[in-house]
């Protein structure tokens, strides 16, 4: 609903069409299965009213499976599950990251101070901003 | 979001009224929204806390219970449950599929569960199975729980359960005996209705009878510790083959 009226504000020529939707493309990295989808699900909604679509390329048990990844994948962010605080801002190099508590409370990153209470609403929100400061539409 | 649907469920007239309990509000939002596009199910409360929860199965009278397995002491509030909405399936959601877990669940009074390994759509498929009185599991965990079964059956709290009642259970076996109601004794041992409805659970659950009646009827003629045995109620129907059976999309 917020996104769609944050859409409508937009001026005409900055509006994303629909054959203009951008793929955020992302990394899980020790997320259960069924906390994935519902990600993947509860997100992927709202970001498709922002003219965005989220894929996730890749669903990993442990960080150390990322490096072959990162480098053939290039993924727009990384999604750390299980986190009791924010992760370094160059812990996995250039690429955003956003980790999710141990208690699925709280949403930290991309920066080190950035905090939020983690919803469906709110982590949405949180993946427009990222797609917003890399994609050329909104840039 | 495409709508998901579980197989075979077009039995299904309305959705089944369904009742969500985590104390992750990412988990409640995002099933909650989920669950509102598939058809079979209708969510009609969630829960944060125990007290909240009890509330919405006293009030809600739910048919599913979908009980979060990270929930605080979660198999205590699905026995709590259980007592209050004695109607209501209990799916415990994203246990991990190990023997020891699952059998305890399954003693909490949870008739089928999730693994945290599903996906939503399995999710939605599952539930539509637990509902019908199915549970698809490994075989190992099958075999786990017919063993479980078989060993209960030659304990020693079969041949003598009121060994196995503690203080305060032979208290309420007595009132119940008496034909009081879970408010009556409530009010006459000054505890809540919610704390005695779990005593009188756990009772009927060890006493291995489904109605406070069966204590009147089996108790009153005999001598403590002489029970006849009732045949346990199956209530997770085994799917030992295949092992693993859960639909995937």
């Amino acid at each position: 609903m917020r996104a769609a009226a944050a859409r409508r504000r937009l001026p005409r020529d900055r509006r994303w069409a629909v054959d203009e939707v951008r793929e955020l493309r992302a990394i899980l990295i020790g997320v259960s299965p069924l906390l994935a989808d519902l990600i993947r699900r509860s997100a992927g909604a709202r970001l498709r009213r922002a003219g965005l679509s989220l894929a996730i390329i890749a669903e990993l048990g442990d960080a150390a499976d990322l490096g072959p990844i990162l480098a053939q994948q290039s993924p727009d962010l990384i999604i750390v599950g299980g986190a009791t605080a924010p992760p370094a801002p160059d812990a996995f190099g250039p690429v955003p990251t956003l980790t999710l508590s141990t208690n699925l409370a709280s949403i930290f990153g991309p920066g080190a101070d950035d905090s939020l209470p983690l919803t469906p609403r709110s982590l949405a929100a949180r993946l427009v901003e990222l797609a917003a400061a890399r994609g050329p539409l909104l840039s | 979001m495409e709508p998901s649907t579980w197989r075979g469920a077009s039995e299904a007239a309305e959705g089944r009224d369904t009742v969500l309990i985590s104390a992750v509000r990412f988990l409640r939002e995002s099933l909650s929204e989920i669950l509102s596009q598939v058809a079979e199910v209708r969510v009609t409360g969630e829960a944060a806390s125990l007290s909240r929860a009890l509330e919405l199965a006293r009030v809600a009278d739910p048919e599913i219970v979908l009980l979060d397995a990270a929930f605080p002491d979660g198999q205590d509030c699905a026995r709590q449950i259980s007592a209050a909405a004695p109607r209501a399936s209990i799916i415990a959601l994203g246990i991990f599929e190990t023997e020891d877990d699952v059998l305890s669940w399954a003693e909490a009074g949870v008739v089928g569960y999730v693994p945290n390994t599903a996906s939503v759509d399995d999710l939605v498929a599952l539930i539509g199975q637990i509902s019908r009185g199915e549970q698809a599991c490994p075989s190992n965990i099958a075999g786990s729980l017919l063993r479980r079964l078989a060993s209960s059956g030659r304990a020693p709290e079969r041949a003598a359960p009121l060994a196995s009642l503690t203080r305060r259970e032979h208290e309420i076996l007595s009132l119940v005996r008496q034909g009081l109601s879970n408010k009556d004794i409530a009010r006459r041992l000054r505890i809540s209705l919610g704390t005695t409805k779990s005593h009188v659970h756990n009772l009927l659950s060890k006493l291995n009878v489904q109605r406070r009646a069966e204590v009147i009827t089996q108790l009153a003629p005999q001598a403590a510790g002489s029970v006849r045995p009732q045949p346990p109620e199956p209530r997770w129907p085994n799917q030992v083959d295949p092992p693993r059976s859960f639909p995937r999309p």
